[in-house]
């Protein structure tokens, strides 16, 4: 019969709004999972990366920045700041047992950075002993960097062969970073002598509180590594015990906290998608059970006009199918407009590492969606499909159902 | 007789507009002041954004109010260079600010992006479905 081939769909458009209300239902199953899903991927790559650009099993820091928690706003929130200690701590580290790889590191906030107000953290680095920054730099395609020079972080709107003036000093930059979903996002990179330039230009302009600090003499950060057959335990205990004024902290600590926060953000959204789910999956029950009751004689007469039992089921599951790939499509949509150009309005939210997974994860996640939502449509519709195709024809059409 | 479906982008166009204007302006605005009182680049993004979200807002209006479906199809078409200036004004024909962090890049920019893309996809299903219309043969 020509007329049952398009009767599913010929059903959906004769009940617009119940239609539509499933579509909406469905459409919003999947931009739960999706968003949920994407959201919580993002916060687990964010950190993975930000304890990948740590890069180091010790931080060492003056007593006051460790004690302020100026270290954690800087390297873990973003904010801008700076805090230094004399070279001769330095050296006092470096006598210490078990030390692998050790660099040191400079930080400084620029008063503003070209077009606007808002200050970047500067950091500087030794080329020569760095093993945390350099690797980065080589796998975003940037060399060796020559004094001057810059790299700028991936959220900074600034490129390759730009220039960009700090405390006075025009500073070419020369690679853009990969995107990290970490503060470092916002930060700039530059070699050692660059960056005692710019504390010196700093200094010289009165344009940062601190007044009798001779950049040749200090540093902001020890990085250090231990070498095989010390435990960072043992090298953090030794710093903290022999070396006056300065703090030692394990890196795994610092992120612990950023840890602990998504894994909280990762239950409450996993509950929420769970009870959205749960919610979504009896409504549909009862929104096919209702349109199945509603449409008994509907189906009875199909069946007296010859449509086999078989039949009715597959009206009824193709029914809940169209809605489903429908309203996971939109959906779907929905979801990734939400997730993707706000990422970074989301990362400012959550005030935690996040890192938007790559296009081919993202396609599987929102297949999944689709594959997941519709099948629920389906899988609700399914018991209605059982009953319709047990119908007792002359007893519903006597009106005795 | 009524072309429904061109009654419905007609409609939705207007909301669309409207709340681009609403948007760009109160809710998914630029960066705030700086300290000194003054304003950064991206301001002026925004009040060039808002100012042609209050020409489209007029010209749906106008598409809403007229009778005639060619004069709404044009009216539509006059619609898309302007969401299309709008997309393309936030940071590629004004500066936004440094950071993509930054309030104009993570709110205001895919605000607008995705709101004029919306209003184009909707302009073009408004031209389409008045040109197809059937309408009677004394209408011009």
């Amino acid at each position: 019969m020509k007329l049952k081939k398009n009767l599913p769909l010929r059903n959906l458009l004769g009940r617009p709004v119940r239609t539509t209300v499933l579509v909406i239902l469905t459409a919003l199953l999947s931009v739960t999972f999706l968003c949920g899903t994407l959201v919580i991927t993002s916060l687990r790559k964010g950190l993975g990366s930000l304890e990948a650009r740590l890069g180091a099993d010790i931080m060492v820091v003056p007593y006051e920045a460790a004690t302020k928690s100026d270290l954690q706003n800087i390297v873990l929130q973003g904010n801008t700041g700076y805090f230094y200690m004399d070279n001769s701590r330095l050296e006092k580290i470096m006598k210490c047992d078990g030390i692998g790889q050790l660099s040191c590191q400079f930080f400084l906030a620029s008063a503003s950075s070209g077009c606007c107000s808002i200050p970047v953290q500067i950091i500087g680095f030794d080329p020569e002993t760095d093993f945390t920054i350099s690797p980065w730099i080589k796998k975003s395609g940037g060399g060796q960097l020559k004094d001057m020079d810059i790299v700028v972080g991936n959220d900074l709107n600034a490129f390759v062969g730009d220039t960009l003036k700090f405390y006075g000093v025009e500073c070419h930059v020369a690679a853009k970073l990969d995107k990290t979903g970490t503060s470092f996002d916002t930060a700039v990179f530059t070699n050692e002598n660059t960056i005692k330039k710019l504390i010196k230009s700093s200094v010289d302009l009165k344009m940062n509180s601190f007044t009798n600090i001779d950049p040749d003499k200090t540093v902001s950060c020890v990085l250090i590594n231990a070498a095989e057959g010390y435990t960072p335990e043992e090298i953090i205990n030794d710093i903290n015990i022999h070396v006056k004024k300065v703090k030692a902290i394990q890196t795994k600590e610092m992120i612990s906290g950023v840890s602990d926060s998504l894994s909280g953000v990762s239950d409450v959204t996993g509950i929420l998608i769970s009870a959205v789910w749960i919610l979504g999956t009896v409504i549909f029950l009862l929104a096919f059970t209702m349109s199945v009751n509603e449409r008994k004689k509907e189906f009875a007469i199909l069946r007296v006009t010859g449509a086999s039992r078989k039949k009715l089921a597959s009206i009824v599951l193709q029914e809940a199918v169209i809605t489903g790939i429908t309203g996971s499509i939109i959906g779907i949509i929905i979801g990734l407009v939400i997730v993707i150009p706000f990422s970074s309005s989301i990362e400012s939210a959550l005030n935690l590492p996040f890192l938007i997974p790559d296009i081919s994860r993202i396609t599987e996640y929102a297949g999944i969606s689709l594959i997941i939502s519709s099948l629920t449509g389906a899988f609700a519709a399914g018991f209605s499909a059982f009953r319709i195709s047990r119908i007792d024809t002359g007893l519903i059409l006597r009106g005795d159902n | 007789m009524k072309n429904k479906s061109a009654f419905v982008t007609d409609i939705l166009l207007f909301p669309a507009s409207i709340f681009f204007s609403i948007g760009v302006k109160f809710i998914f605005h630029a960066c705030g002041k700086k300290d000194d009182g003054t304003y950064m680049a991206c301001h002026w993004a925004e009040q060039a954004v808002f100012a042609i979200s209050i020409a489209i807002a007029v010209i749906s209006v106008i598409v809403l109010l007229v009778k005639n479906r060619y004069f709404k199809a044009g009216a539509a078409a006059a619609v898309i260079p302007c969401a299309l200036m709008a997309a393309v004004i936030p940071n590629n024909m004004i500066n936004l600010c440094m950071m993509n962090t930054m309030r104009c890049h993570s709110t205001m920019r895919p605000f607008v992006i995705i709101l004029s893309v919306i209003i184009i996809i909707l302009a073009i299903a408004d031209i389409i479905l008045n040109i197809r219309k059937k309408g009677d043969k004394n209408e011009t």
